[in-house]
C-alpha cells in the first residue's frame, strides 16, 4: 500500500533539495535541462543509482524557451537537449562546447545514419538522443479514400477533420514541400510563393495543437493530421486504425541532441550522463516510455518486434531531411501564419 | 443613522510609521510591477538578432509593425471576443450576484461558496474538463444524441463558441464577486424609495439599482475583460488555435518566432489600451447621472 | 389633493407573531395624524402597509373611500419621507426631488418648474446641483420632504423624520413641517416613538402598544384624559395614585387617594360604577410646600431624590402615609428655596381636585 508509507525524513530533504533552484555547483551533481516528457524517470533514478551524481532536472517546451533560460542564467546548466537546427545555431554562437569523445565510450553504438549530420558534421559537440519525424497520421476507419502526400491531407472533403500541429515553420515547409521547393531557403520570395497554397491549407483545419495533437483524433474529432511522429506512434499503440506515414512530398526529421553548454561547470557528470544514455538497455527504457526512432542501433536490436513494427517509430521509405537554422526568417514565417489564420 | 459630510484634509500626509508599512506594498509593486514594465518597454525599443536574442537599442520599429493591419485586426478581434465574453458575464452574472446578496445570509454563505468553488481545481483542469463535455463523442452530444438524434454530433469544440463558452465559464466568478460587493451594500430603503416615488419594478433597476451598483460592475467588467483580452490558453485548447487572437500572437513572439522585442511592443501596446481605458472610465464615471 | 385614510380591520402577522391586531382608525384628508409608540409597537408596519410596502394580512386599507389595500407601492398616491430619508446618493438635490416626477412622465418644463416650487417651498433654492453627501442632516431632511411632496401626493407618510437630527434642530424642523402641514392641507401620517414631537404637532395621536390601538385623540386628551396606564405613562409622565370613592352627592364624587389626601371631584371624571380606580396625577399637578405641620388638606412626605433639569427640577417625593407611594413632582428650578426642597428635606403635597383624572379601567 504505497500511499500508507511514511515519507521518511531522508526522502523529504531530498525532496526539499530537489525543490531549490539549481545553483548546486558541487561535483556530484548534474544539472540537466531537457525537454519535458522526453526523459524517462527511471533512467534519472538508474544514472543516480550507480554513479551517485544527483541530477537536477529541469524540463522546457520548446527550443527558443531553452535558449533564453540559457542566455539568461548563465552555467546554471551542464547538459541541454537541443533539436539539430538549433544545436547547429548554438555551436555557431560559441554556446556549446566541444566534447570528450574519449569519455564516451559508447558512440559506437548509434546507428550511423545518425552520425556526422549537417548540424555538427564531425560529432563535435552533440550526441543524438532521440530522432523524429513530422507525418501523416489517418484514421483509417473514417477516411477510407488513398492519402499519400501533403495534398491529399488539405481537401475540402476533410474540411474541418483535419488537426496539424501548431508550429509556424512546420506549416511553411509542407507547403514548401508540396511545391517542390528547397524548405532551408525561407526568404520573402519563397514565403510569397507559398502564400496562396498555405491560404487555402490553413482554412480546412479544424485544430492546431502542439502539445498533444493526438487527443483530438482520440477523441473522434478529427479524423486526420500531420503530427510528431511520437504522438502518431502513441496513437498507434492505443489503435490500430491510426495509421502513419510521411508525406510522398518529403519529411521533416529532427534529431534531439545532448551537448554542453560552454559554461557548464560539471563538465565530467555530463559526460558520464551521456555515456549512460548511449548504452543500449538505457536507451531501450527511453523507447519503451517515448516511441520516438532511437538513433541508437545497438539498443534498437533490444526491442519487441511489436515496437520496431510501429510506423510512426520507425517509417518505412520517404524522403526525409534535416531543418537548418533560418535565422531572421522565423519572424517573417510567424507573421505569415498569423496573417493566414487571422484571414479566415 | 446619517452619514456625516466627509471631511477631506489635504494637508494630511502619512507619517513615517505610515511609510514603514506601505514599505512591503512598494516594494512588492517596484519589483513586480513596475520594474517589469519598464524591462518591457526597453525590450520593446530593440531589435531581435540573427539568434533572437535581445539588441537594446532606441527603435520605434516594432511599435510600427503593431500597426500593420494584420495585427490591428486581430486586436480588434480580441477586444470583440472579450467584449462578448464580459457582455455575457455580466448578462449571467449581474442577476446571480444580485439574487446572492438579496438571499437570505445562510442561503447567501452557501452560494458564495459555490461561486468559489471552480478555484479549488486548476484553471487547466476545468479547461480540459469543458474539451470532454464540448468534444464530439462528449457529455453534450451524448444527451443530444439521446434526445434528438437528427441534430447529433453538433460539432461544438474547437469553435469560437467554445472559447466564448470557455472565457464566460473562466471569468464568471470575478463579475459575481464584485457585484455581490456592491449590491450587499446598497440600502434596501433606496429601492423602497424609488417604488415609493412611483418607480414599478423595471424602472427602479435603470434608475437606481444600476447606477449604485455601478462601481461593482465596473470592478467586476475590468477584472473579467483585462484578462480575457490577453488570454491565449482557451483559445488554444477550446478553439483548437485556428483565430489567434492578441495573447496567442503574443504568445508566439516569445516561444515560436523569437522575436522577443516585437512580442514586448505588443505587450506595451495592450498595457497602453488598459490605461487609457481606464483613464476614460473614471472620466466617466458618473457623479450624478440624472439631474432636476 | 388630500384624502382620508380608513384603516378597516387592518392586521399583519408574520407566521404566529402578531404584529398588528386588526386596527380601525379612520383619518380625516387634511389631518395630521401621529402614529406613538414604543419600538417595535407595530407602528412602523402600519406606516408601510399604508406606503404599500407590506401586505396587510387581514382587512382593507382604503383611501378616499377607495380600497388600495392590493395597489402596489408605486401606483398609490402615497409618498414617504423615510427614516434616514433613503436620498438617493447618486443624485443631486434636484435629481432627488425630480425623481417621482420623472416616473410620472411629467414635461420637462413642468418638471422644472415644480422641482423649484419644491425646493422653494422647503428654504433649499440654490442648493439644487449639491449631492446628498455635501448636505447637512436638516437639508437632507427638507430635501426628503420636498422630494415626497412634490409629487402632490394625497397623504404624506412620515417614518421618525427626526429622529437623525440633533435636539436643537429637531425642534426647528418640527416648527417647519408643522406650518408646511397647514399650508399645504396635506394629509400627514407621522410614525414617532417621541411624545414630545406628538403632542406638539398632531391634530391627533393614536397611541400604539404591541399592536393595538390604546387611545385615539387629540394631544390634550391623550395627556389629560388617558384611556390607560399605557398611554398614561407612555405619553409625558404619570404618578399613578390608587383612589377609592368614599362618597359623592350632586354631580361630585369624593375620593380619597393613597396617602390620605380627599378630594371631591366632578362625577364625569370617575368611571361610572366603580368603587375604586388609579388617578392620574401629573408631575407638574403635584403642589409642593415646607412642611409647616398646617391643617390644609396637604399629605406630609420626604424628598428622596432632586434631579436638575434648568428651568426645573424634578423631584421624588415619599409619602409617609402612602404604604411607601413615591411621587414625581416639578418645582420650578429657583434659586431661593433650595433648602426647603433639598434631599431630605420634608414637604407637604396637594394635589388639587379639578385636575384629577381617573382611568376608567383601574
Amino acid at each position: 500500500m504505497k500511499f500508507k508509507t511514511p515519507i521518511l525524513p531522508g526522502r523529504l530533504a531530498a525532496l526539499l533539495l530537489a525543490l531549490l533552484p539549481v545553483a548546486s555547483r558541487g561535483a556530484g551533481q548534474l544539472n540537466l535541462f531537457g525537454w519535458s516528457e522526453y526523459v524517462p524517470q527511471p533512467v534519472l533514478e538508474g544514472f543516480t543509482r550507480e554513479t551517485g551524481i544527483k541530477v537536477n532536472f529541469e524540463t522546457y517546451s520548446s527550443n527558443e524557451e531553452m535558449l533564453a533560460k540559457l542566455v539568461a542564467g548563465g552555467g546554471r546548466y551542464d547538459l541541454v537537449q537541443p533539436s539539430d537546427y538549433t544545436a547547429e545555431a548554438m555551436i555557431r554562437r560559441k554556446l556549446l562546447q566541444p566534447l570528450d569523445r574519449a569519455r564516451l565510450t559508447g558512440l559506437g553504438n548509434l546507428a550511423p545514419e545518425f552520425t556526422g549530420r549537417a548540424h555538427d558534421p564531425e560529432g563535435r559537440y552533440t550526441v543524438p538522443y532521440m530522432s523524429g519525424s513530422v507525418g501523416i497520421v489517418v484514421n483509417t476507419e473514417k477516411v477510407k479514400t488513398p492519402v499519400r502526400g501533403y495534398r491529399d491531407v488539405f481537401q475540402a472533403a476533410h474540411r474541418d477533420r483535419i488537426v496539424v500541429v501548431n508550429d509556424s515553420r512546420e506549416l511553411v515547409s509542407w507547403a514548401l514541400y508540396a511545391l517542390g521547393q528547397p524548405v532551408n531557403t525561407v526568404d520573402p520570395a519563397s514565403l510569397a510563393r507559398v502564400r496562396p497554397l498555405l491560404a487555402e491549407w490553413i482554412k480546412l483545419v479544424k485544430v492546431f495543437d502542439s502539445d498533444s495533437p493526438k487527443t483530438a483524433l482520440l477523441n473522434g474529432d478529427v479524423d486526420l493530421g500531420v503530427v510528431w511522429s511520437g504522438e502518431a506512434a502513441l496513437l498507434w499503440r492505443e489503435n490500430r486504425k491510426f495509421q502513419y506515414l510521411l508525406p510522398a512530398e518529403g519529411a521533416h526529421q529532427f534529431v534531439d541532441v545532448l551537448a554542453i553548454p560552454a559554461g557548464a561547470r560539471n563538465v565530467a557528470e555530463a559526460h558520464r550522463f551521456m555515456d549512460y544514455i548511449l548504452r543500449p538497455e538505457v536507451s531501450r527504457q527511453i523507447s519503451a516510455a517515448f516511441p520516438y526512432t532511437n538513433p541508437n542501433a545497438a539498443a534498437r536490436r533490444l526491442l519487441s518486434p511489436d515496437e520496431l513494427a510501429n510506423p510512426a517509430s520507425y517509417p518505412s521509405g520517404g524522403k526525409l531531411e534535416s531543418f537548418r537554422d533560418i535565422g531572421r526568417a522565423a519572424a517573417d514565417i510567424d507573421r505569415l501564419v498569423t496573417d493566414l489564420k487571422s484571414a479566415k | 443613522m446619517t452619514p456625516a459630510p466627509v471631511a477631506r484634509d489635504p494637508g494630511t500626509r502619512p507619517g513615517a510609521l505610515a511609510w514603514l508599512l506601505l514599505a512591503p506594498l512598494l516594494a512588492w509593486l517596484a519589483l513586480f510591477v513596475v520594474a517589469p514594465a519598464l524591462l518591457l518597454l526597453g525590450c520593446s525599443l530593440g531589435e531581435r538578432d540573427e539568434f533572437g536574442q535581445v539588441l537594446w537599442g532606441f527603435s520605434l520599429e516594432n511599435y510600427a509593425r503593431v500597426l500593420d493591419p494584420i495585427y490591428l485586426r486581430i486586436f480588434l478581434r480580441s477586444l470583440g471576443f472579450a467584449a462578448l465574453t464580459t457582455g455575457l458575464c455580466l448578462l449571467i452574472g449581474y442577476p446571480v450576484a444580485y439574487q446572492i446578496a438579496r438571499a437570505a445570509p445562510r442561503v447567501r454563505e452557501l452560494l458564495l461558496l459555490l461561486v468559489m468553488v471552480p478555484f479549488w481545481t486548476s484553471f487547466l483542469v476545468r479547461t480540459y474538463a469543458w474539451m470532454a463535455i464540448l468534444r464530439e463523442e462528449g457529455l453534450l452530444n451524448a444527451l443530444v444524441t439521446w434526445l434528438q438524434p437528427a441534430w447529433a454530433p453538433l460539432g461544438l469544440l474547437y469553435t469560437p463558441a467554445a472559447v466564448v463558452t470557455g472565457l464566460v465559464y473562466s471569468y464568471l466568478p470575478f463579475l459575481i464577486l464584485p457585484v455581490y460587493a456592491s449590491v450587499e451594500k446598497l440600502d434596501g430603503a433606496l429601492i423602497e424609495a424609488a417604488h415609493d416615488l412611483g418607480a414599478g419594478p423595471w424602472r427602479v433597476f435603470p434608475a437606481v439599482i444600476l447606477p449604485l451598483t455601478l462601481p461593482g460592475i465596473a470592478a467586476g467588467v475590468t477584472l473579467v475583460f483585462v484578462p480575457a483580452v490577453a488570454m491565449f490558453a482557451v483559445t488554444d485548447l477550446l478553439g483548437g488555435a485556428r483565430v489567434p487572437l492578441i495573447g496567442n500572437v503574443i504568445q508566439n513572439q516569445f516561444l515560436q518566432a523569437r522575436d522577443w522585442p516585437f512580442g514586448a511592443a505588443l505587450g506595451v501596446a495592450l498595457l497602453g489600451l488598459f490605461l487609457v481605458s481606464q483613464l476614460v472610465l473614471r472620466a466617466l464615471r458618473p457623479r450624478g447621472a440624472l439631474r432636476g | 389633493m388630500s384624502a382620508s385614510i380608513e384603516l378597516d380591520g387592518v392586521g399583519k402577522r408574520y407566521g404566529t407573531v402578531t404584529a398588528v391586531c386588526e386596527v380601525r382608525l379612520t383619518i380625516a384628508a387634511g389631518e395630521f395624524l401621529t402614529l406613538l409608540g414604543p419600538s417595535g409597537c407595530g407602528k412602523t408596519t402600519l406606516l408601510r402597509m399604508i406606503a404599500g410596502f407590506e401586505a396587510p394580512t387581514a382587512g382593507r386599507i382604503l383611501l378616499g373611500g377607495e380600497d388600495i389595500t392590493g395597489v402596489p407601492p408605486h401606483r398609490r398616491p402615497v409618498n414617504q419621507v423615510f427614516q434616514g430619508y433613503a436620498l438617493f446618493p447618486h443624485l443631486s438635490v434636484r435629481g432627488n426631488v425630480a425623481f417621482g416626477l420623472r416616473m410620472r412622465g411629467v414635461s420637462p418644463a413642468e418638471l422644472v418648474r415644480r422641482v423649484d416650487e419644491a425646493l422653494a417651498l422647503v428654504s433649499l433654492e440654490g442648493l439644487g446641483e449639491r449631492f446628498p453627501s455635501e448636505l447637512s442632516g436638516g437639508q437632507r431632511q427638507r430635501v426628503a420632504v420636498a422630494r415626497a411632496v412634490v409629487c402632490r401626493p394625497q397623504v404624506l407618510l412620515l417614518d421618525e423624520p427626526f429622529s437623525a437630527l440633533d435636539a436643537k434642530l429637531r425642534q426647528t424642523m418640527r416648527a417647519e413641517l408643522q406650518a408646511l402641514q397647514r399650508r399645504l392641507g396635506m394629509t400627514f401620517v407621522l410614525v414617532t416613538h417621541d411624545q414630545d414631537e406628538a403632542l406638539a404637532l398632531s391634530d391627533r395621536i393614536a397611541v400604539i402598544s404591541a399592536g393595538a390601538l390604546e387611545q385615539v385623540g387629540p394631544p390634550r386628551e391623550i395627556y389629560h384624559r388617558p384611556a390607560t396606564a399605557f398611554v398614561a405613562d407612555f405619553v409625558g409622565h404619570a404618578n399613578l395614585v390608587p383612589a377609592e370613592r368614599i362618597g359623592g352627592s350632586a354631580g361630585r364624587v369624593a375620593v380619597r387617594l393613597a396617602g390620605g389626601l380627599e378630594a371631591g371631584v366632578p362625577a364625569e371624571c370617575w368611571p361610572a360604577g366603580r368603587k375604586a380606580t388609579r388617578a392620574v396625577v401629573r408631575p407638574e399637578q403635584v403642589v409642593l410646600r415646607p412642611w409647616r405641620g398646617d391643617g390644609r388638606p396637604a399629605a406630609r412626605a420626604r424628598v428622596t431624590a432632586v434631579e436638575f433639569r434648568g428651568d426645573r427640577e424634578h423631584l421624588q417625593v415619599a409619602l409617609q402615609d402612602g404604604g411607601g407611594l413615591t411621587l414625581t413632582a416639578v418645582h420650578p428650578g429657583g434659586e431661593g428655596d433650595r433648602a426647603d426642597f433639598a434631599v431630605g428635606a420634608e414637604v407637604a403635597i396637594g394635589i388639587p381636585a379639578d385636575h384629577l383624572w381617573f382611568l376608567p379601567g383601574g
